[in-house]
């Protein structure tokens, strides 16, 4: 069990990890969880859905901004934007898609503010079938409405 | 809330790193509130070419809610924030934008470029920038016709005249131009002076043009007096423009709230045990917008400097600090214009001798940045979806 200040989080397949509690409540959920029970921050807190390396990659954000957030002289906003960009810059896509979903799930909203705009950077050149590739979109237009909406800006293509 | 376990061995892709162009980059079946997240973070020429995506993202894109949380989203953050100056020659006037950030921060900002797709052929010289709202511009021409256009979409709208050009002569106008939160309206607002022989003003009438309704509407006299004549009197803050008045000794601006379109006064100077004044003898002051707040800049032509003051705390007197003085000691006329804090450092954007300089508070110093020759600041605007139309309709012929 944690000890005092700390909280235990659990992922979906049983890896449990002790985190600082300040740590913990970057995400809104978990806060939202140990403000109105309180035998979540005495026990197990379970993540649900979200598997133990991805938890591990949660808690590596949320323990650099969170101690930023404590002490500015000793992360600066210089240094939490290099680490931000290193973050993002090493998740394989499984990893950012995972983090994306579990980001929304914790309302991390920092987090998830910066996978998004990860995404933005990576699709704002692709085409329109492409989006729909990637997000898995069913064109439900008629091919005679496509071309009426691409008509009002063709320089945008 | 089901979230898919990638740490099993049911593996729907292989997980190469994101820098590896040759993996199809997958992300299906993301929450909605997701794929907003992502969407708001997109360039306006993305969110026009990915309408035809699907009809939900048509109606997302489309959407009031969605066009103001874009650009709410945008404004926030440095980075995305443009610079649009204004360069001049004997006939005509030509646009420039850039990065802000890149012009700020960047030794070499190389990505100044001209406006290649002006909201018509050529820009007379005598144009005159109201302001940035929201992504859009409103551009005034010759006292007389106004122009609504929006860089990022390229659409633009040219008001309908209220007044016709012969008339002009016994009138002067001045417009400005802001942005009606309550009722989501942006609207231009002319206030219209007749004169009497001496070319005083006598009486007053203003006109408010909505984008809504797509019209001009009389709201009756200005209040307080009249409004001071030129450009750089008015400033919009809070909902609010802004007026520096035409009497040499005025002590209060003018303000019409756009939302109930009804007409206040702030006072411009508070005294107390004679420590803190904005009485100045030989020039009026001039009104303008300050990071975000109502300010005056107030020249001593004899002394050559600038103050800048700025109502720290909107509508409370007491609130007026004196920012800081600006010394130039060179001519007579030289003047710096700020009109930008960039962060919260010592650094202010603005013109002098109609180029663009950063103003060093700490050392006093003036760097030149990489301007065009004759410019004069537009103003900062960020890319936003915002249409100068009432309906958005398709690019008329």
């Amino acid at each position: 069990m944690a000890s005092k200040g700390n909280l235990t989080l659990k992922s979906c397949n049983g890896k449990e990890f002790i985190v600082e509690e300040k740590v913990a409540v970057m995400s809104t959920t978990i806060k939202n969880m140990v403000d109105v029970d309180d035998s979540f921050a005495q026990g197990v807190i379970p993540i649900i859905g979200v598997d133990g390396k991805i938890l591990a990659k949660l808690i590596e954000y949320c323990k650099e901004h969170a101690e930023a957030d404590e002490d500015e002289e000793v992360k600066s906003e210089e240094y939490l934007k290099k680490f931000d960009e290193k973050f993002v810059d090493e998740l394989n896509l499984n990893d950012l898609y995972d983090l994306l979903k579990a980001s929304n799930y914790l309302e991390i909203t920092k987090l998830l503010n910066l996978l998004c705009q990860k995404v933005a950077s990576m699709i704002k050149g692709k085409k329109p079938e492409e989006i729909r590739r990637i997000f898995n979109i069913k064109n439900d237009f008629t091919p005679e409405e496509e071309e009426e909406i691409n008509r009002q800006n063709p320089w945008a293509f | 809330m089901e979230i898919k376990d990638s740490g099993g061995s049911d593996k729907e892709f292989p997980s190469p790193s994101t820098q590896n162009n040759s993996e199809p980059l997958i992300l299906p079946d993301l929450p909605f509130e997701v794929i907003i997240e992502i969407l708001l973070r997109l360039p306006v020429k993305s969110l026009l070419k990915f309408k035809c995506v699907s009809k939900s993202w048509l109606s997302l894109i489309s959407s009031p809610q969605f066009i103001k949380r874009q650009f709410s989203c945008f404004s926030t953050s440095e980075n995305k924030q443009k610079l649009l100056i204004v360069g001049w020659d004997e006939r005509n006037s030509y646009l420039k934008h850039c990065s802000l950030t890149s012009l700020l921060y960047d030794d070499q900002p190389t990505d100044i470029v001209e406006v290649d797709y002006l909201p018509m052929e050529r820009l007379s010289r005598y144009l005159i920038i109201l302001g940035c709202c929201n992504g859009l511009v409103c551009i005034e021409f010759m006292s007389i016709d106004v122009l609504l256009w929006n860089p990022a979409t390229r659409k633009s709208k040219m008001l309908p005249r209220f007044i016709s050009q012969l008339d002009l002569e016994d009138y002067y106008i001045t417009y400005s131009f802001g942005y009606d939160e309550m009722n989501d309206d942006y609207k231009v607002v002319a206030v219209v002076c007749s004169l009497d022989e001496d070319y005083n003003p006598s009486a007053s009438d203003v006109m408010v043009y909505s984008v809504k309704t797509e019209s001009w509407r009389n709201i009756g006299e200005f209040q307080g007096g009249f409004p001071k004549f030129g450009y750089l009197g008015r400033s919009f803050v809070n909902g609010k423009l802004h007026w520096a008045l035409e009497k040499a000794d005025c002590k209060s601006v003018v303000f019409l709230d756009l939302a109930t379109e009804t007409f206040g006064s702030l006072d411009l100077v508070e005294t107390h045990g004679g420590a803190m004044t904005m009485v100045y003898d030989f020039f009026r002051p001039e009104l303008t917008t300050f990071g975000g707040s109502l300010c005056l800049l107030c020249r001593s032509y004899r002394n050559s400097f600038t103050d800048v003051w700025v109502m720290k705390e909107y509508g409370v007197t007491k609130s007026w600090i004196k920012l800081l003085t600006i010394s130039i000691d060179d001519h007579l006329t030289n003047f710096f214009r700020p009109f930008y804090i960039p962060g919260n450092d010592s650094r202010f954007l603005g013109v002098l001798r109609n180029e663009l300089r950063l103003y060093d508070s700490k050392d006093g110093s003036f760097r030149l940045l990489p301007s065009p020759v004759n410019s004069r600041v537009a103003g900062v605007y960020v890319e936003s979806l915002v249409s100068p139309n009432s309906i958005d309709a398709p690019e008329r012929q």
